[in-house]
């Protein structure tokens, strides 16, 4: 897995790409957070275009960062849901807990 | 054609991701569509993922012994491990807790009972046993 960050206007996009799994949801989880914390009024908006599995831990990670993005007043943001990505977000009946955008322009946008 | 193999792997959550890929591959080569092999694929592997961090406590090097079964009925994993018991109260709170409250974790069991067709969990002498069975389409009977 591999995860980067880049900034654009008043957001930082954090690009995620392979396999989020209980190996590296923790880095994940470090990344997500410290977005979050440098974005504070602001908007951390997550790609996951490139995230062919994600599993209980990855969703973990991704309701940390939407829990504290609350607590800093920035927005949470998700693009690029794969199929197996919604999946495991309607199964955790967390799909319209998160904001989801198909691409990265609608959710830079929004 | 084969109806059971054995692997055996080391408590190491990097090597969930090869448990991962012969889960996959099993149940598509008995002949369940690519749904239902992603989505008993990620029940199994929440499952190890529960032995590593719940019955091993996160120590790597430990065994996991994971048997792929499959006949008429369906494809069948058991996961064993030599770690600490289930903890049943913890396991009955995880699977009856709403999943989308929001707090990090806790939804793996939850994954794994919406997925499965059949779940049961065994404490026996020196080890624990999980079993996940899904049925063919047809013979469901849920």
């Amino acid at each position: 897995m591999q995860i980067a960050t880049r900034q654009s206007k008043d957001a930082v996009i954090v690009d995620v790409t392979g396999d989020i799994d209980l190996y590296n949801s923790p880095e994940i989880r470090k990344v997500l957070l410290e977005a979050v914390r440098s974005m504070s009024g602001k908007r951390v908006v997550v790609n996951l275009q490139s995230v062919r599995y994600i599993d209980s831990s990855g969703v973990a990670s991704l309701v940390e960062g939407l829990k504290k993005a609350r607590e800093a007043n920035a927005r949470f943001i998700l693009f690029g849901l794969s199929h197996a990505a919604r999946e495991v977000l309607e199964l955790s009946r967390l799909i319209k807990v998160f904001e989801v955008y198909a691409t990265e322009e609608e959710a830079l946008k929004a | 054609m084969a109806t059971r193999i054995k692997l055996e792997i080391p408590s190491e959550a990097q090597l969930l991701r090869v448990a991962r890929g012969v889960v996959e591959q099993w149940c598509a080569r008995a002949g369940f569509g690519e749904d239902d092999c992603r989505q008993v694929t990620l029940a199994v592997d929440e499952a190890m993922a529960n032995v590593i961090r719940h019955a091993y406590a996160n120590q790597p090097g430990q065994p996991i012994e994971l048997v792929c079964l499959a006949n008429d009925r369906g494809v069948e994993f058991v996961i064993e491990d030599r770690g600490r018991p289930v903890d049943r109260e913890r396991l009955a709170a995880a699977t009856e807790r709403r999943p989308d409250e929001l707090r990090p974790g806790g939804r793996g069991a939850y994954f794994i009972e919406q997925i499965m067709d059949q779940v049961e969990y065994e404490t026996l002498p020196g080890r624990n046993r999980a079993r996940l069975v899904k049925y063919r389409p047809a013979k469901k009977d849920r």
